[in-house]
């Protein structure tokens, strides 16, 4: 169960529970609610709260939805505002590492309890995935679809 | 540990369960997960969520605890 962050060991503390309650009082007879809370509770609690905020953000109907993103009709493929698509995926980028910190520093540092070095490469390494992987992949996803756009417009 | 393990396939499978009933009957009470993404990358802050979201996985699974040249 090691191998999964705090927020996905709920089934492993739930494992722990039906095993005669170590997970509620330990063998030093000291409760251990508040590790339970930190650890499993309010992980879990935060992704059902994102889950129903992702469900009440999908509210105003799937057609509804579907005739606002509908493209004009318009002759031949467009060419890709490059400028306009690398602007909106740094600030995406930006903005998600920013997000990805925080989650870090929370469920990690403040309630996981790890150490500078956990966090240190955490940030390192999910910069790498996201600036030196996420980003270039996308635009290179971008520019294979634009290319064959105007083989097949052409 | 296989209790865990049943929990989750059974999380997936509900999920799955839900994707497939969604494509499968097409109105607005059951939005795929595709609808569901696409009114969140909508807001800016949802784009930030979804990517932070998305590193978070991919760190988590693949960065997480390997070192240069996938030395443990």
């Amino acid at each position: 169960m090691e191998v999964l962050p705090p927020a996905l060991r709920l089934a492993g503390s739930g494992l722990r529970l039906a095993r005669g309650g170590t997970a509620l009082g330990s063998a030093a007879g000291r409760p251990a609610w508040p590790g339970l809370l930190r650890h499993d509770v309010v992980p879990v609690l935060s992704a059902y709260v994102l889950l129903m905020a992702m469900m009440i953000a999908t509210r105003g109907g799937r057609r509804a939805r579907e005739e606002r993103a509908a493209p004009p009709a318009g002759p031949g493929p467009k060419a890709v505002p490059w400028r306009a698509l690398a602007r909106h995926l740094v600030v995406t980028a930006l903005g998600g590492y920013g997000v990805f910190l925080a989650i870090v520093l929370v469920y990690y540092l403040a309630l996981g309890g790890e150490d500078a070095r956990f966090i240190r490469d955490a940030l390192t390494g999910g910069a790498w995935l996201g600036f030196g992987i996420g980003l270039p992949g996308i635009l290179v996803v971008a520019w294979i679809e634009d290319r064959l756009g105007r083989r097949h417009g052409s | 540990m296989v209790i865990g393990y049943l929990v989750w396939a059974i999380f997936l499978g509900a999920l799955f369960a839900w994707e497939g009933f969604g494509l499968a009957h097409n109105h607005d009470k059951w939005p795929t997960f595709s609808d569901v993404f696409q009114a969140i990358s909508r807001h800016l802050v949802g784009r930030w969520v979804l990517f932070a979201l998305w590193l978070w996985l991919g760190w988590h699974f693949f960065v997480r605890g390997w070192k240069f040249f996938l030395r443990h």
